[in-house]
């Protein structure tokens, strides 16, 4: 589904490695947590999947198709939501939806279909066509996510997904993600919170400093490190700040 | 410093401040943009100001001297007042009504009366700085020209800074029921779009038929003399400005001597300018507590049910492209308001002109009329980069939303056309319009056909050029969409090329028929310069687009 081959990201002239060789496979029917602390380079990672950064050396690949030589195909199989929604503020949230659809060739019905159940489950319903600048944070991460779901991509691929959302809406975004896995696609996203990451994720990936420092089965890891708690396993290998 | 001065000082700083990342040399080029464009505009203001003390100071004239300086000297407080009004009607909405930073200052521990003052001090203090480049060089030049006394330089100094006061009460009047509608509605933008176009269009119209239609050498002094005798009207409806115009020039008024009626003419314009200004003060506050309404009133409304409208990835950028833009006020004026130009030009120098050629062929000149033609020609190619300044922003008003754009299935190229199209749709049919209106007023077969096929193209060669250029380096960096625009190097020079290309074309055309050259060898000339110009901008574009995928993917955010 998705495949990361030794991919690294430099700024500063190279002195200063975000990314630093990481290597990473996901299959099909899985929710995999990316876990590292602020600055760990999940952020310039998830970028490079998702094309906002170009790949300096190494490859990633979305269904098949290689990210930076076929990046249309790569991307019509994914669907985006950012750690800070920064989507068309001016669009409606009907409008802005509407406008992913017809990138992504969505048919008029799977659009109404599609966007009243996510909308319902949200509560989304009377914002939906008032502009998004008018939105709280919370509201454009949920109009983030019902645009990133909206052509029923193979991967979903989130950056920090719980931030800014209420419990009813936190709630129903992790069945969204079981309900994705149950599909037979993927769920790729990072985050902070690793209680989340537990009680969901099939498998867990940790970077520190750009390097890949662990990468497995919850229940291998917890077996490996002692039936230890994921935080306690984060702490022992990636625990600190990388900033 | 206290709380006022601070809010000021931030104000300022905001304002004239460049964007953080911005190196040495591209301010200094911008500075220098800038200070070149400002050269050409006083250069043609002065000319025009140098003319018109000559031929009052011609014995020849026999035009009654003080009358006519006392009236010109009005019509530069005028000119200013237009200025002033202008400008000051969007200052005024942008900074007390339409303003961002409401919120912010709402949670500071600044009493709000401090924030409106500085508010007002900052509108003020901006138009009075925009009267002083623009009207005092005037002022100077035309007190050189008439040898006038230092009295009229230290008057003229004094009082330019009440000189705002009248402009922008009426600028207050006309933005309250502006603001006032714009909040009833549910497309403010469109509003005040529709209202700022109006008043640029009518505001450059009126001024380019008066300035051009009283410089017209044809016209006798008695005419000039008619006209401006005709004009009372208007000196009793700007009275104190007549007043400050006749103490400049010690006229002797109200039946006193001139000591006298100079102090009472100074007392008349000092005394209203100050009821000016409460009524202003009055009027500001007005809209600066509205704004404050409506910022703390949540919007509660519920909107009206829309429906799915499906269209091709391509369609969806282009309507993405126009909803963007059109919904952030300053951004619609700056991409859609200006494009007026062009047609403005094209009407009022076709009038213009028109009247001319009238005159001179009255008594038997056989002067070919194709000359002034292709004058209009120039100007509407000097005025085809209006036509191009939202395509030339185009990826710098994406901003941080251009990662947006990256994760979508639609490749650099598909963007570019979405982008290109949008701005042509637009674009081309105004230089069309503009074309086909020269055309009908002055029309010739041969100047017909190689105008609709240069001029026209020529719009579109420029907004592939300027959205191309922008591609290779955008403005990405900013909090408010219109600082996109603003400070934007791709918008000035791109209308410096377009302003430098047309009057390269009518310098050449000058030189030549000064010097005898017949039209028929003219015109040939500066239609090859034309396609030659037209070819350039083709070959660059080809140049750029080449590049494009290498300039997208150097974009990060």
């Amino acid at each position: 589904m998705l495949e990361i081959s030794h991919v690294s990201m430099a700024y500063a002239n190279g002195k200063i490695k975000a990314v630093d060789d990481l290597s990473l496979t996901l299959k099909a029917g899985e929710i995999f947590g990316f876990l590292g602390a602020n600055g760990a380079g999940k952020t310039t990672t998830i970028k490079m999947v998702t094309g906002i950064l170009p790949i300096k050396s190494g490859s990633i690949s979305i269904c098949g198709h290689d990210i930076t030589k076929d990046p249309i195909g790569a991307k019509q199989n994914f669907g985006f939501v950012p750690d800070s929604p920064i989507i068309f503020d001016k669009y409606t949230g009907r409008e802005y939806v509407d406008f992913l659809g017809d990138i992504y060739g969505v048919s008029m019905d799977d659009r109404k279909r599609i966007s009243a159940d996510l909308l319902k489950r949200f509560s989304l319903e009377e914002a939906f066509d008032k502009r998004i600048s008018g939105y709280s944070h919370g509201m454009k991460q949920k109009i983030a996510i019902i645009g990133a779901l909206i052509h029923s991509p193979s991967l979903w691929i989130l950056d920090e997904p719980m931030m800014g959302l209420d419990p009813p809406s936190a709630f129903a975004l992790k069945e969204l993600m079981k309900e994705h896995k149950a599909q037979g696609k993927t769920v790729f996203f990072s985050t902070h919170v690793l209680d989340v990451a537990e009680k969901i994720c099939d498998r867990v990936a940790i970077i520190s400093k750009g390097k890949l420092v662990l990468c497995g089965d919850m229940d291998e890891l917890k077996r490996a490190q002692g039936d230890e708690s994921l935080e306690e396993i984060f702490m022992s290998v990636a625990g600190g700040s990388d900033e | 410093m206290s709380n006022y001065l601070s809010v000021l000082k931030a104000m300022f700083k905001n304002k004239l401040r460049f964007s953080e990342g911005k190196s040495k040399r591209s301010v200094i080029g911008f500075l220098c943009l800038i200070g070149a464009s400002y050269a050409l505009v006083m250069a043609i203001l002065l000319s025009v100001v140098v003319e018109f003390g000559r031929m009052f100071n011609n014995p020849q004239t026999q035009i009654e001297i003080p009358t006519m300086n006392v009236s010109f000297y009005f019509f530069i407080l005028l000119t200013a007042a237009g200025i002033v009004l202008f400008f000051g009607i969007i200052s005024l909405i942008t900074t007390l009504y339409l303003s961002k930073d409401t919120d912010f200052y709402s949670v500071l521990p600044i009493k709000q009366s401090k924030v409106f003052a500085a508010k007002l001090s900052f509108v003020y203090i901006s138009e009075t700085v925009i009267v002083a480049a623009i009207v005092l060089p005037i002022m100077i030049a035309f007190g050189a020209v008439i040898k006038a006394w230092a009295w009229y330089y230290v008057i003229s100094l004094l009082m330019l800074a009440i000189i705002p006061a009248m402009p922008l009460v009426l600028a207050a009047i006309v933005a309250i029921p502006v603001m006032f509608i714009a909040s009833k509605v549910k497309h403010r933008s469109a509003v005040a779009l529709a209202f700022y176009t109006l008043l640029f269009g009518g505001f450059f119209g009126a001024y380019l038929y008066f300035v051009f239609a009283s410089t017209d050498s044809s016209v006798s002094p008695e005419e000039i003399e008619k006209a401006m005798s005709g004009a009372l009207g208007i000196m009793y409806a700007f009275y104190p400005y007549t007043a400050l115009s006749m103490s400049v020039f010690g006229v002797s008024s109200y039946g006193l001597g001139v000591g006298a009626s100079t102090a009472v003419n100074l007392l008349i314009f000092i005394g209203s300018s100050a009821a000016l200004l409460v009524i202003l003060m009055l009027a500001a506050k007005f809209m600066y507590t509205q704004s404050v309404k409506a910022n703390n009133q949540t919007n509660n409304a519920t909107a009206k049910k829309g429906e799915f409208k499906s269209s091709s990835a391509i369609k969806a950028l282009m309507k993405r492209e126009y909803i963007s833009s059109f919904r952030t006020v300053q951004v619609a004026y700056q991409c859609y308001a200006v494009m007026i130009l062009p047609i403005i030009i094209s009407v009022a120098f076709s009038i213009v002109f028109g009247n001319m050629i009238k005159d001179i062929n009255s008594v038997g000149v056989g002067f070919d009329t194709r000359f002034f033609t292709m004058c209009i020609m120039c100007a509407l190619m000097a005025m085809i980069a209006t036509t191009g300044n939202a395509a030339s922003t185009t990826f710098s008003r994406e901003g941080k939303a251009i990662s947006s754009l990256k994760i979508l299935p639609v490749d650099i190229r598909g963007i570019l056309k979405s982008k290109l199209l949008a701005w042509m749709a637009i674009g081309v049919p105004v230089s069309a319009i503009a074309v086909v209106i020269v055309n009908v007023m002055n029309f010739d077969l041969q100047l017909t056909l190689l105008s609709v096929f240069s001029l026209i193209p020529l719009s579109a060669v420029f907004i592939v050029f300027g959205a191309l250029w922008d591609l290779s380096a955008p403005k990405l960096k900013w909090t408010d969409p219109s600082q996109a625009i603003k400070h934007n190097g791709h918008v000035t020079i791109g209308q410096l090329i377009c302003i430098g290309s047309g009057m390269a074309v009518m310098t050449v055309m000058f030189i030549l028929f000064f010097n005898d050259v017949p039209m028929n060898i003219i015109l040939p000339v500066c239609w090859t310069l034309i396609y030659a110009i037209l070819v350039i901008f083709g070959v660059v574009d080809i140049l750029l687009y080449r590049r494009v995928d290498e300039y997208y993917k150097r974009i990060e955010i």
